[in-house]
């Protein structure tokens, strides 16, 4: 069972798998944590064979996630206190811990310490230099309309998509 | 035959002198008896003293953000507050010469004071002479804008260097419903329209301060500093633009302070920044390197010497090239 499994989520990697047989087997990982450990060590493995190139989870990666969903934000004008209201409040709350609980669990199960051990592929390294440092050329226009009026409060901020190249001349 | 004749003449002059009456009455002058200016002048007032709300759209560049609008006016004392409705969540509130921004993904709260705005919707100058010198102010007509009859105002430039702005405002309150500005093509560049307003007796006051308290804050203070501190001089500037404020200080990189010159016409503003250009590149006099534009803002940026100098506001994007290629750079020791 645990040869044709491997043998499985080897077909996965390499995209030779069918659509429902890739679809069970997501399905026995989500069942399974064991699988979906088995599965990101053969990522890295194929990862490490065929670029050699390497990035490191932080470790802090979950607790940063954790952070992010109990740091729920506030508006400035304070909540009308309607009584009958109160009781749905309770459930939103309850409902958004649970859903918390979940998700965290859902991650311990995905990126857990093992995981976290375990070198991620290139795409991953791409994404993180672009969440770094996306459109220096957006921060310089947003800090220039920031300051010039208030319409990037308004409007909302620019990016390169709404930005008007003319030639030169 | 002699009193036909007597008849015919009168009823000859009564006609003329009453196409003449009809021709002689400016465009400006509606039914009601004020001008357009007059109607400008009270929408401002109605903007200050009334306590009201609505749904209001921003539309630039073919993006669109709906937010709640509130104004609340007590004694006085004005604030305007602002609700986003879409993706990202802030919330904005203008408390006499600040503006703060609660973004709602990131619980940062943005101050910043800007003691030279006095509105989110409509920005008018305190006094509307001023515009005289270089706008035509007139009413264009009536439509109806979030089910209620406005008046059409046309703030048309006298040349060709500025933008066109309509603005509608409502026959029964005065209060704005709607702002563009366009072209000289008559394209729309930018537009703020209410979808619904209603006025109220009262409107809440909100504390910043306290409500942001757990927020992270992040302080933009500009301090002003006198003109004659900038590096550089316009030589080409289009009539009725004044210097508002000059200032250096860092912006989108805490290392490098940006020099920010801040000029109106009364309607349309210009900002001149500043930077300079270290060791990215060769320096390049009076040659253009950018040119864009975000809505009815365009951006014009040269090099001089060591430094880069980037024209941008509401207005033509020839007008924010005729004005970069009149910066010179002061002789050093001045």
């Amino acid at each position: 069972m645990n040869k044709i499994s491997n043998q499985t989520i080897s077909q996965f990697l390499d995209n030779d798998l069918d659509t429902d047989d890739a679809l069970d087997l997501l399905q026995d990982m989500h069942k399974n944590p064991n699988l979906a450990e088995t599965l990101s060590r053969y990522e890295a493995v194929s990862h490490a064979l065929k670029t050699q190139e390497y990035i490191p989870i932080r470790p802090d990666f979950l607790s940063g996630i954790s952070a992010q969903l109990e740091n729920e934000p506030s508006y400035f004008l304070p909540a009308r206190k309607a009584k009958p209201k109160l009781a749905f409040a309770y459930n939103q709350k309850v409902l958004a811990l649970a859903a918390s609980v979940a998700m965290v669990a859902v991650l311990l199960v995905y990126g857990g310490k093992q995981l976290a051990q375990i070198n991620q592929p290139a795409a991953m390294q791409t994404a993180k230099v672009q969440v770094e440092d996306p459109y220096p050329l957006n921060k310089r226009i947003n800090a220039y309309l920031q300051s010039h009026n208030n319409s990037v409060y308004t409007y909302g901020e620019t990016n390169l998509a709404h930005v008007t190249y003319h030639q030169q001349q | 035959m002699m009193a036909k004749t007597c008849i015919l003449l009168a009823l000859l002059w009564l006609s003329t002198e009453a196409a003449l009456g009809q021709e002689i009455t400016p465009a400006s002058q509606p039914e009601e008896g004020f001008s357009a200016k007059q109607a400008l002048a009270k929408m401002a007032k109605a903007m200050q003293t009334l306590n009201y709300e609505g749904t209001v759209a921003f539309l630039r560049n073919g993006k669109l953000e709906t937010m709640k609008y509130f104004h609340a006016a007590h004694n006085g004392v004005e604030q305007e507050r602002l609700l986003s409705l879409n993706s990202p969540l802030r919330e904005i509130i203008r408390d006499a010469k600040q503006v703060s921004c609660l973004y709602k993904a990131t619980n940062q709260v943005v101050v910043d004071n800007r003691p030279f705005e006095r509105s989110f919707l409509v920005d008018l100058p305190k006094n509307l002479d001023d515009l005289d010198a270089v706008y035509n102010i007139e009413m264009v007509g009536e439509e109806n804008i979030a089910m209620q009859i406005a008046h059409v105002v046309a703030i048309t430039p006298k040349d060709k260097l500025r933008f066109i702005r309509k603005i509608w405002l409502s026959k029964d309150k005065f209060l704005p419903l709607k702002m563009a500005v366009t072209n000289q093509a008559d394209d729309v560049l930018e537009e703020l329209m209410f979808t619904d307003q209603q006025v109220t007796q009262n409107q809440e006051f909100v504390n910043v301060k306290a409500s942001a308290a757990d927020s992270r804050q992040n302080e933009e203070v500009a301090e002003t500093l006198p003109v004659s501190e900038a590096g550089f001089v316009t030589t080409k500037l289009p009539d009725g633009f004044k210097e508002i404020f000059f200032t250096r200080r860092p912006m989108y990189n805490s290392n490098q302070p940006v020099d920010h010159l801040l000029l109106s016409d009364g309607l349309a503003s210009v900002s001149i920044y500043v930077e300079p250009v270290g060791d990215k590149g060769q320096a390049n006099p009076g040659i253009p390197q950018n040119q864009q534009s975000v809505g009815a803002v365009n951006f014009f940026s040269r090099r001089i010497g060591d430094f880069e100098f980037t024209v941008l506001g509401e207005i033509p994007l020839e007008t924010a090239k005729l004005i970069a290629e009149g910066i010179e750079l002061k002789p050093t020791g001045q």
